[in-house]
């Protein structure tokens, strides 16, 4: 949903501005932005020629965590729906997915699908009791589900391996190998993405953000809204549940351990910085969260090389710190996010936290 | 017999602290229909300052209490002045993202100062068991819960019969009109945050007395959430008695069903409490108007 | 002439105070009756109850011969019930045209499966109601060039007249205008009452309206519904309304 002003809102320096001018000019005609999407896809494909190992490696791991942020982002940005738990849907979806494999030796495609239905279920579990009501309850319940499900998945130990966890064979995409899965995770998210932005082309996405905005507006335009707070919530689920059967095959290895509450933590920061209600932001905020930090481990390697910091143990707790202070310093000073940057650079605005003007 | 009397004792005991948090979470539910997420990791930071003065700078268990009151209803205020009252207005859902970070804030930096090890808070509950005819009850516990008993009465007390009180639920009621009767509502806020903090704190201290302070310490917060969810987010005496029935339950579940029913106890109750009743057994019902 | 909606002794009760006493009222079909009043009368209040927001202690609310209170209320647009608000319930987050176009979400059939994949199905769906929308709405109120504007920069009463366009959306056979004309200079006011007016005559939309402004209301009305203190203390066409001593006390805060 991109909505034009005639005038910039925001004049940037002339440097912007002129950025601004030609990008705009490129992006105005059809042929321009056709052209754009082809030179995207091209470099797309092509990165894994150019690229290394762990180049390879950490664009496949943003490719999965762009897909769980475009889930939450359809719940948490464009249904203004909080949730909190959405690492555990991951978790469900890569308890699921893995399991199936492990047992059934079920294609992946079949896994994936079953893992995003098992996460959309599980959301249900929590999402009907909560969202039937009007308030904050939804968060509450994601509260709850983040920690019971990390219970049963360290408790079951019959089913999920326990602390152990659950071990992966090895898979060979397209015969490529990691660049076969590379391919596949890349090509999944970008159908993802789309999908997700088709959405709010049609009546079930400008549902969401009537939601979101005015439920009793909603109402009375025929959105029965708790269905629909439902379809945001078990959508954000089930695109959860998708990336939790990837990350299952990418690490090989599914335990309880990779589904805390600092990795939910972690995508609603991702939501947060790379703009609510946005599927760019969606792409721009998985990709800052996950690089950040390897970036940030650098930095600590230069600041405490010589073993005066012991990165292991200064790692998680500066991740905390810096998950937090991101989300409240994006709430506040860049409402929408580095999405909303990119349409400032780009002359446009949109509006997303605005309150209706007083009665 | 005795041993269930005993259960439930320990029970209530540590219902006390689900009291004291429950207590500080709904003043500012009441006030600001914030819903603080950040309460656990106040309760953690609350026992870390008490740490701080009381052993890592060794000044005494005495100074570090009262280092640990003062400093979590600083904390508290600095939290809603800066962070919270310039959105005002903006969508509920972004104060809750915000008191969210703030936890992780906290949590994080508390793993950087002390580190992730236990740390063990100083002596400072007296030792000497209690007998109630057959029952032994541990001394810590005891003197524990009779000191979260008197601070819970004296809260509630100045919050029924105090004029702050009275301004808190006057806005809590129906903010335009208090603001308009003459009510400095970014003084009440300051006040009701700052009360969450100190009651945190308390919560924080009694619950590190017994278990040790780790930068965790703040899971607890979704007991505290059953207990709120059970009595009503608004209800001040409500919570009173589901913090001390949470408590109670969890130690009896604990005993007689094991560890693992026991830590399973509050998701559950928060489940239930809002497939059943929603607004809990003593909210009240606020209607939105249109 | 067959009242299309019927208020039957409705009451409600609002954190303790009787906001409605009883109310009956008809509203006629292919009419326009006004529902006026001072200020916290209960007109708002009784349209709350009209769309669902409020559930009444006691009463009935009959529509075209349906009982309303047993519709849950997002069913109760597909019923052919649109309503504007007192404070213009537009979305910030949707443009011009995305506002209208959730008029006729009730007509949509769209899904998230077809919705997802968008080419074909969803698309065709979209292209038909855009035409729609141009071909009736668009034209009728006169909203030519505002399409892909973001509401947040609108005038005031081009707001009020693109919440009109999304409630027109759906061919509505009965609209529920909450002050539709407050805060209008006095062209505005006359080319609102005109589009009103073209409703009736000429889509049979059958009207209720709450406003302040006498003139219009009275221009516009054939029945007005007087409340004050949530009980009907008149009921007639214009003219009788205007001189019943009971509506000019309430007015001038004498009852």
């Amino acid at each position: 949903m991109r909505a034009e002003t005639d005038q910039n809102q925001q004049p940037g320096s002339p440097e912007a501005g002129a950025a601004g001018a030609v990008a705009k000019s490129i992006l105005a005609s059809a042929a321009g932005r056709a052209a754009l999407w082809i030179l995207l896809a091209a470099a797309l494909a092509a990165f894994p020629k150019i690229s290394s190992v762990y180049l390879l490696y950490m664009a496949s791991l943003v490719a999965i965590n762009v897909i769980a942020t475009t889930g939450l982002n359809i719940t948490v940005g464009y249904a203004g729906l909080l949730s909190i738990g959405h690492s555990a849907f991951i978790g469900v979806g890569a308890y699921a997915s893995a399991l199936l494999w492990l047992h059934a030796g079920t294609p992946l495609l079949v896994n994936v699908v079953a893992g995003a239905f098992a996460a959309f279920l599980v959301g249900l579990v929590f999402g009907v009791p909560s969202l039937r009501i009007k308030g904050v309850y939804l968060a509450i319940a994601t509260l709850a589900a983040q920690y019971s499900l990390y219970f049963i998945f360290q408790q079951w130990v019959v089913v999920t391996g326990g602390d152990r966890g659950l071990s992966l064979p090895r898979t060979n995409l397209f015969g490529l190998g990691d660049v076969g899965f590379y391919y596949f995770v890349v090509g999944l998210a970008a159908v993802l993405c789309l999908a997700a932005r088709n959405l709010f082309r049609t009546r079930i996405g400008r549902a969401f953000i009537a939601v979101r905005e005015r439920d009793y507006a909603a109402e009375v335009l025929g959105i029965n809204v708790v269905r629909y707070k439902l379809l945001a919530f078990g959508l954000g689920a089930a695109y959860a549940g998708v990336a939790g059967a990837m990350i299952g095959v990418f690490l090989r290895i599914v335990n309880p351990d990779q589904f805390t509450i600092i990795a939910s933590i972690f995508f609603l920061a991702a939501v947060v910085v790379g703009g609510r209600a946005s599927i760019l932001g969606s792409i721009l905020g998985a990709g800052f969260m996950t690089l950040m930090p390897e970036l940030l481990r650098a930095v600590l390697d230069l600041v405490g090389g010589g073993g005066r910091l012991d990165i292991a143990i200064v790692l998680s707790p500066v991740r905390e710190t810096i998950f937090g202070a991101l989300i409240v310093g994006f709430l506040m000073f860049e409402p929408r996010g580095l999405a909303g940057i990119v349409d400032r650079l780009r002359g446009r605005s949109e509006i997303i936290d605005s309150r209706p003007e007083a009665a | 017999m005795a041993q269930f009397l005993e259960y439930s004792v320990i029970g209530i005991a540590s219902g006390g602290v689900y009291v004291l948090a429950a207590l500080g979470f709904v003043i500012i539910y009441k006030a600001g229909s914030v819903f603080n997420f950040a309460m656990g990791e106040m309760m953690m930071i609350g026992a870390y300052m008490f740490y701080a003065v009381g052993v890592n700078l060794d000044f005494g268990w005495l100074a570090g209490l009262l280092f640990a009151v003062i400093g979590s209803a600083v904390l508290a205020m600095a939290i809603e002045r800066a962070l919270l009252r310039p959105m005002i207005g903006k969508p509920v859902v972004v104060l809750v993202m915000i008191t969210l970070g703030v936890g992780s804030m906290l949590r994080g930096a508390a793993g950087l100062i002390w580190g992730p090890s236990i740390v063990q808070l100083p002596e400072f509950l007296p030792r000497k068991p209690i007998f109630l005819g057959d029952i032994l009850i541990p001394g810590k516990l005891a003197w524990g819960l009779l000191g979260v008993g008197a601070l819970a009465l004296a809260f509630v007390a100045y919050y029924r019969f105090s004029r702050a009180g009275i301004a808190i639920r006057a806005i809590s009621s129906d903010q335009v009109t208090a603001a308009g009767l003459g009510i400095n509502i970014g003084q009440v806020f300051s006040l009701t945050w700052a009360m969450g903090g100190v009651l945190a704190a308390a919560a924080g201290i009694v619950a590190g007395a017994v278990n040790g302070v780790t930068p965790q310490l703040g899971v607890v917060a979704l007991d505290v959430l059953a207990v709120v969810m059970l009595a009503g987010m608004t209800s001040i005496e409500g919570v009173m008695v589901a913090g001390i029935f949470i408590g109670w339950l969890e130690t009896m579940v604990g005993a007689y069903l094991g560890a693992a029913w026991q830590s399973f106890l509050p998701y559950l109750v928060v489940l239930l409490a809002m497939t059943v009743k929603p607004t809990g057994l003593f909210g009240e019902h606020r209607i939105e108007r249109i | 002439m067959q009242d299309l909606l019927t208020i039957d002794r409705v009451s409600l009760e609002l954190g303790g105070i009787s906001a409605l006493s009883e109310v009956s009222a008809g509203v006629a079909e292919r009419h326009i009756t006004a529902l006026i009043g001072p200020n916290g009368a209960g007109k708002t209040c009784l349209f709350n109850v009209i769309s669902g927001f409020y559930r009444p202690s006691a009463g009935a609310v009959t529509f075209d011969g349906i009982d309303l209170l047993a519709t849950p209320p997002y069913a109760r647009s597909g019923l052919g019930i649109a309503r504007t608000f007192q404070n213009i319930a537009l979305f910030s987050g949707l443009t011009v045209i995305e506002n209208i176009k959730l008029g006729a979400h009730s007509q949509l059939r769209t899904n998230v499966f077809s919705a997802g994949l968008y080419f074909g199905w969803a698309r065709r769906e979209e292209a038909t109601l855009d035409e729609r929308i141009d071909r009736e709405v668009i034209e009728f109120l006169d909203l030519g060039e505002v399409g892909d504007r973001s509401i947040a920069g609108l005038p005031y009463g081009l707001q009020k007249r693109v919440e009109l366009a999304r409630a027109l959306v759906m061919r509505p056979r009965l609209l529920l205008l909450d002050e539709p004309v407050a805060g209008m200079n006095a062209a505005e006011k006359a080319a609102m009452a005109g589009y009103i007016r073209r409703c009736v005559t000429d889509w049979g939309t059958t009207v209720l309206l709450i406003d302040h402004d006498m003139e219009t209301v009275m221009g516009l009305s054939g029945h007005v519904i007087v409340l004050n203190f949530g009980q009907v203390i008149a009921a007639g066409d214009p003219d009788a309304v205007r001189q019943h001593s009971g509506v000019i006390d309430a007015y001038l805060g004498v009852a």
